[in-house]
């Protein structure tokens, strides 16, 4: 039976355009790639996506914000098993929703939806998993950000679980 | 007969980019925990500035970093939803570890707060 499982890898990012490449290793009991969740933490002050400020506006639909693009490849194989943009918070959690009032709007934070990782089903090839993080937050922010950003890996172990 | 429980710890979180760990014993009827989900009375501060590594039983669930917003389920989600699922995992000596660690960021500020853990749980 496999039991799912993850490797957190987190590095930072401080210069626009910057390109940074990774080498994360697999746990010798991985088995199965099954998942990939990405996330990001601003080490400057940013402001954060502005809530609907009317019932009209929150009809408007505000795209959530690029930071960078991730691509993931194993060693010996060809081409990339995972390539996504990596998106700040969603700015678009209040559309549609008139239930904001004075003291109480729509955010991420208290409205937002579960989190859930991309699936994958990649076979492990190769003790490594190499990858390559481009920064593009500066078209979508109009300044250089620092921030870090964290990679959560699931994978699939057939280990027994201790009981 | 079986019968589905929700436990709850609390983690008060004190000071900026500190980390908390506390353990937490659940009862010995529960025979297995089927779901998680984190919450916060300041939701923004969870949201922005959490993370933490979760235990059952000296099984790590989820490692030290990940994020708290990859756990939590706004007022959008269903009830029945909010949970995130597990796959029965065995309490074993019904020892819940949390190590929750606080860090800034720049859309915040610190101020004292609290981080609520629930488990789903089946107890007999």
């Amino acid at each position: 039976m496999a039991y799912p499982k993850i490797i957190s890898h987190q590095f930072t990012i401080s210069a626009k355009g910057e390109t940074r490449h990774l080498q994360i290793r697999l746990p010798r009991d991985a088995h199965r790639l099954i998942g990939v969740e990405t996330s990001i933490r601003m080490l400057q002050a940013v402001s954060p996506a502005p809530a609907p400020a009317s019932f009209l506006q929150s009809f408007e639909m505000a795209f959530a914000k690029q930071v960078g693009t991730l691509r993931l490849s194993q060693p010996g194989c060809s081409g990339q098993f995972y390539s996504c943009p990596v998106k700040d918070e969603n700015a678009s959690v209040g559309y549609g929703d008139f239930s904001a009032t004075d003291t109480f709007s729509p955010k991420d934070a208290t409205h937002g939806f579960h989190r859930l990782e991309d699936p994958l089903n990649v076979p492990r090839q190769a003790a490594l998993i190499l990858g390559l993080y481009q920064d593009t937050s500066f078209s979508g922010y109009g300044q250089n950000l620092h921030y870090t950003v964290s990679l959560h890996i699931w994978y699939e172990t057939l280990n027994p679980k201790p009981c | 007969m079986k019968t589905r429980v929700k436990k709850r710890f609390d983690i008060l979180v004190t000071q900026a980019n500190k980390s908390f760990s506390q353990d937490f014993e659940l009862d010995k009827n529960i025979t297995s925990v089927i779901g998680i989900a984190i919450s916060s009375d300041k939701d923004d501060l969870l949201y922005f500035r959490g993370s933490q590594g979760v235990e059952v039983n000296k099984e790590e669930l989820f490692p030290g970093g990940y994020e708290s917003k990859l756990l939590m389920a706004g007022v959008n989600v269903s009830p029945n939803g909010k949970y995130y699922q597990l796959d029965h995992v065995n309490p074993g000596n019904g020892i819940v570890k949390m190590v929750y660690e606080d860090t800034d960021d720049g859309r915040t500020s610190f101020s004292p707060y609290r981080v609520s853990l629930y488990l789903d749980c089946i107890a007999e």
